[in-house]
């Protein structure tokens, strides 16, 4: 039988790697394949010149565990970055979308006399409200995936259950037109909403990630808590419907020059990868 | 993005993967091979990475403008053009000291526990 030369052993040896890297994905084995097949005969080379033939096995066995974990991680994130970056990029567009049906709903606040069930028109534009609070929801959740080394684990978290809280509401608003008993539902999500979008404010002031709405966050959120805590009650229904007419229209052009400012950094950023 | 603000403390603590290679090219560009050459050197051999823990590694850190790929070669008469060569960016650079920072004073407080340099009782 013909003896293998160390050249061929290590021929060999990269021929077999070669063959196992097909098991990354496509994109990652097209960036870095080359690579990394360089990397192994290298190292390969170095262990049977210092090690003979039980360096190389032994390389093997540091290379098999590092196949399999590298494996598993580099297609799990291929799946995932993949579904968050669609959501994330459609993030400054959710919101401008939540903002742009919060104003439609901030003209149900002109109803004349009283506010506990909206009639007519004002229905109408009260419901508005609910695509509102959903894309809103989506969009909090966006901003949190979007901005997430940044923002840091608490600040992604708040953000996330600001979104929960909205997408809350936009149900409750959904539920309680159905049966007004359940009107509670849209209060339980509004509080979870306004005390997170209130952290995230205080977070947002101190840490910004987007410089240029340093303290948007906060206004919003104490905003949001006047509305709902009905704060600004007076005895005239005209100043009271105007005020809250002014909170809704408020909270709606903040997430709509949010959404604008996100979706003009997606635009710059794409411009400078470009 | 290019408006997100990114500070060093932020990326903190880094993976041991992450730290010895911003260790290894704290003193130069380096290929793959190189890098794992002087990660080996500087843990006396402890530390051995294998080809996806290193290039996803170095993917990752590519991506957190932690390093950057330099068409530069140290000497391209010497050397395989196929091969990529990292450095580090003035980012990565400071995420480096900041983290030896931090390890410093973890061992500052090991060395007053007289958890250093010798057996405890």
């Amino acid at each position: 039988m013909k003896q293998m030369t160390p050249t061929r052993w290590i021929a060999l040896s990269a021929r077999i790697y070669r063959a196992l890297l097909v098991l990354y994905p496509a994109d990652y084995r097209r960036e870095y394949g080359r690579l990394m097949l360089q990397y192994f005969r290298d190292v390969s080379c170095d262990r049977y010149y210092r090690h003979g033939i039980i360096g190389v096995a032994l390389w093997w066995c540091t290379t098999l565990f590092d196949l399999t974990f590298t494996v598993i991680e580099q297609r799990r994130k291929v799946k995932f970055t993949m579904s968050k970056s669609t959501f994330a990029q459609l993030t400054g567009t959710l919101l401008v979308a939540g903002g742009l049906f919060g104003i439609g709903a901030a003209f149900s606040q002109f109803q004349p006399g009283d506010h506990s069930a909206y009639t007519g028109i004002y229905q109408l534009l009260m419901f508005l409200s609910v695509p509102g609070f959903l894309f809103i929801g989506l969009g909090c959740i966006g901003l949190g995936l979007r901005y997430d080394w940044p923002l840091g684990t608490t600040g992604r978290w708040i953000l996330y259950l600001s979104g929960v809280g909205a997408l809350v509401m936009a149900m409750g608003g959904v539920v309680s037109a159905i049966n007004e008993s359940l009107w509670n539902i849209y209060f339980g999500g509004g509080v979870l909403h306004v005390a997170a979008l209130i952290a995230f404010g205080l977070l947002h002031v101190w840490k910004p990630t987007l410089p240029i709405f340093r303290a948007l966050p906060l206004q919003l959120a104490l905003g949001v808590l006047i509305l709902l805590l009905g704060v600004l009650r007076t005895d005239s229904e005209a100043i009271n419907n105007t005020l809250s007419f002014l909170l809704f229209l408020g909270m709606g052009l903040v997430w709509l020059a949010i959404g604008l400012a996100v979706n003009r950094q997606q635009r710059d950023a794409a411009l400078v990868a470009a | 993005m290019s408006n997100v603000v990114l500070r060093p403390d932020d990326m903190l603590p880094l993976t041991p993967a992450v730290f010895h290679i911003l260790l290894a090219l704290a003193d130069g560009e380096k290929h793959g091979y190189s890098i794992m050459q002087e990660v080996s050197r500087i843990t006396n051999e402890t530390i051995k990475m294998g080809p996806g823990t290193l290039y996803g590694t170095l993917k990752r850190m590519l991506e957190a403008h932690l390093i950057e790929e330099t068409e530069e070669r140290p000497d391209p008469t010497m050397d395989d053009e196929r091969r990529r060569y990292y450095r580090l960016t003035a980012f990565g650079e400071r995420v480096a000291q900041a983290e030896a920072g931090r390890l410093a004073l973890l061992l500052n407080v090991a060395h007053s526990k007289k958890l250093v340099g010798g057996a405890t009782a």
